[in-house]
């Protein structure tokens, strides 16, 4: 076995270190083994299994995973938004306060207010029927007490606010008449009209061309140093998540597999599942020549039959049997702020230091 | 908007010639007209003359177009039965079938919602089986048995059975004689079985349409968006999600109820109502052409205003139309 304690760069220590990050008592949203299932006519869907992270003030945490890794159903169980029927065990606090388990009431009061979200595919997310100046002065009346002309003043300043032109003639037109990536602007607006302390944005690239989702996240960013509300940055994108996030946690079949700050995760994961997304990056710095894009094998597991020990080792490279298929890996910590549930991740990180 | 529905006018035109021809043609086959010159013992003589007067020696299109032109000024011809003008007529009858259109249809349009809306929201509840179950029975309910039961149970039954010297609902025509005017009870004991057998049947369907269309749109973003909001239930139910559920039933009442203007045969029959099913009825049992012609181009051009009319209010529901 190769040294537990891997040396930490003196830059990731000192230029990167949040003076926040590891006070678990200052977190403004603090979620503690938190497990989502979902009863089905096939079985239990394990949606979310043993979540526990903490955002801190000011800090954007980008989650990053493929398609059913979880990410969305957990910030749909911050909002309280998980339909009836889904059992959720586990603790998720809110400057303190527990959210789990809380009634419509309370929820009704966190969300939107403290706690709000930009959903992915504005389209679908806007109410087609309502125009877009009214939806958002309706996010702030239903918070706060406003006169009308208040309400629409306010909703012309955040669509400015978010970079929309002519915003005093945009209020009055209806979701269809914007383009996709003012439409995604205008849910930005409508999820900032409260100042919330956290913003969820689920996917808020996805449905847009390249072009548009470098300004929309430059809106985020702009809106981040204006408001100093925390981002979640919930996303499959790992660029999407290098350009804006501080941290990252990657997930797998509902589980986190890596949890670290952008450094950490970029340059020095120990996980085989991240290391596989990051090598099937697209890089311009490679010259691609016949060379093709490196992929992970297999398929995502289905959440009904998660695979027995690590839900990954079907597909990984490193899998050990007798080991990685008995045993559920921990998120153990493995440096300053990096977490990983990989058993052999110690031999993982020698073999790159060796490697060079 | 106004060009639009000038436009869309225009091109009922087409449709109001194909409808009528065929139905003439129909007619001509059908019906001969000059049965009552037959069989006398003149006939030989009189035969060839009448055919003459009556245009029927020329091709069946001149013919149409002869009825056509007058019908478009208004002159339906004189009804075979009723020798009256087969226009005024038609506006008597339709006057009365109205009575049954508008109540029926703002009843059901009523229940239907609620219960649509109630269903989907409390989806899978005791509630919505219930509903589920009884749209079932009212689906399968033909309208000349719940008619006739409803007369057997609630007409018939109480007035032997408690020896009354009326009975509570009446199953014959819309007012007593002497009795007239809408806000008496004498109209709403007339009006209240007809009026039932019609609300059972647009409910039944109507109920699962409205029960669909907004469980369609409480999975919908938006209302996922709305609820992020912190907008409480009520509202995101009955502003957000209730809107965009309106917008297909619209489309589906207005057509439905057009169609009951000549479609309430059976019901109109029973009840003795004399409105357009009973004369549409009444008249081809006579072999009366004139009068079915014009029962037909008038029953076509409601379902083609009915048509525009959800066409604009599907405008007025759905900012994304936009009618031009």
């Amino acid at each position: 076995m190769s040294d537990p304690n891997p040396i930490i760069p003196a830059e990731l220590t000192e230029e990167h270190q949040h003076p926040v990050r590891e006070r678990n008592d200052a977190a403004l949203l603090s979620v503690r083994g938190l497990t989502v299932r979902f009863p089905t006519d096939d079985g239990l869907v394990n949606a979310v299994e043993n979540m526990s992270f903490d955002l801190h003030a000011d800090e954007t945490l980008g989650i990053v995973g493929e398609s059913g890794s979880g990410k969305s159903v957990t910030s749909m169980a911050i909002l309280g938004l998980l339909p009836k029927y889904a059992q959720i065990t586990g603790s998720i606090r809110f400057r303190g306060e527990e959210l789990v388990g809380q009634p419509e009431r309370v929820m009704q009061k966190v969300r939107g207010a403290k706690i709000a979200m930009i959903f992915q595919d504005a389209l679908a997310a806007l109410n087609p029927v309502f125009k877009v100046g009214d939806q958002i002065s309706e996010a702030i009346a239903t918070h706060k007490d406003m006169s009308r002309k208040q309400l629409r003043e306010r909703a012309v300043e955040l669509l400015e606010l978010v970079g929309i032109p002519n915003p005093a003639a945009r209020v009055d037109q209806y979701p269809h008449e914007f383009s996709g990536g003012m439409r995604q602007r205008a849910m930005i607006a409508m999820s900032i009209a409260n100042e919330p302390d956290v913003l969820i944005a689920d996917e808020p690239t996805t449905a847009l061309d390249v072009t548009i989702q470098a300004q929309v996240l430059e809106v985020l960013e702009r809106i981040r140093e204006r408001t100093s509300s925390s981002i979640m940055l919930i996303t499959h994108d790992l660029g999407v998540v290098a350009g804006v996030a501080e941290r990252v946690m990657v997930m797998y079949a509902g589980r986190q597999v890596e949890m670290g700050d952008i450094e950490t995760i970029f340059y020095r994961s120990n996980h085989p599942y991240t290391m596989g997304l990051l090598s099937s990056l697209p890089r311009l710095d490679r010259r691609a020549g016949n060379e093709r894009l490196h992929r992970i094998k297999g398929q995502p597991p289905s959440l009904i039959f998660l695979p027995p020990g690590c839900a990954f080792n079907p597909r990984c490279p490193y899998a050990k049997h007798n080991v990685c298929d008995t045993v559920v890996p921990d998120l153990r910590e493995l440096g300053f702020d990096h977490r990983t549930a990989c058993i052999r991740a110690e031999e993982i990180e020698a073999a790159k230091e060796t490697a060079g | 908007m106004l060009t639009y529905i000038a436009r869309r006018i225009l091109y009922s035109i087409p449709v109001l010639i194909v409808v009528s021809f065929v139905t003439f043609w129909g007619l001509r086959l059908a019906f001969d007209p000059l049965q009552k010159y037959r069989g006398q013992h003149n006939s030989a003589s009189i035969l060839p003359v009448q055919r003459h007067r009556l245009g029927l020696d020329k091709p069946i299109y001149v013919q149409w177009f002869k009825w056509f032109t007058k019908a478009i000024r208004g002159n339906l011809g004189v009804s075979d039965r009723t020798n009256n003008a087969v226009w005024g007529d038609l506006i008597h009858h339709l006057g009365t079938t109205i009575h049954l259109v508008v109540w029926g249809t703002l009843i059901s349009a009523l229940i239907a919602i609620g219960v649509g809306v109630y269903s989907a929201v409390r989806q899978y509840s005791i509630g919505d089986y219930t509903f589920t179950g009884l749209s079932y029975l009212g689906i399968a309910m033909p309208p000349f048995w719940f008619g006739l039961m409803a007369i057997v149970l609630l007409v018939t039954f109480p007035k032997t059975h408690w020896n009354l010297s009326q009975p509570i609902f009446y199953s014959i025509g819309l007012h007593s004689s002497g009795q007239s005017g809408i806000f008496n009870l004498d109209y709403v004991r007339h009006l209240a079985l007809p009026v039932a057998t019609l609300v059972v049947q647009s409910v039944a369907a109507w109920s699962r349409f409205e029960r669909a269309a907004m469980l369609d749109v409480l999975g919908a973003d938006y209302v996922r968006t709305a609820r992020a909001k912190g907008l409480p239930r009520r509202r995101v139910i009955f502003k957000h999600a209730f809107r965009n559920a309106l917008i297909p039933l619209v489309t589906v009442m207005a057509l439905d109820t057009a169609a009951l203007f000549g479609g309430l045969i059976i019901t109109e029959q029973i009840f003795a109502i004399p409105g357009m099913g009973r004369y549409f009825l009444q008249s081809l049992n006579a072999g009366d052409a004139p009068a079915l012609l014009g029962w037909v181009l008038l029953t076509a051009i409601i379902l083609i205003t009915a048509n525009l009319l959800a066409d604009i209010f599907y405008g007025v529901l759905d900012p994304r139309i936009r009618l031009g």
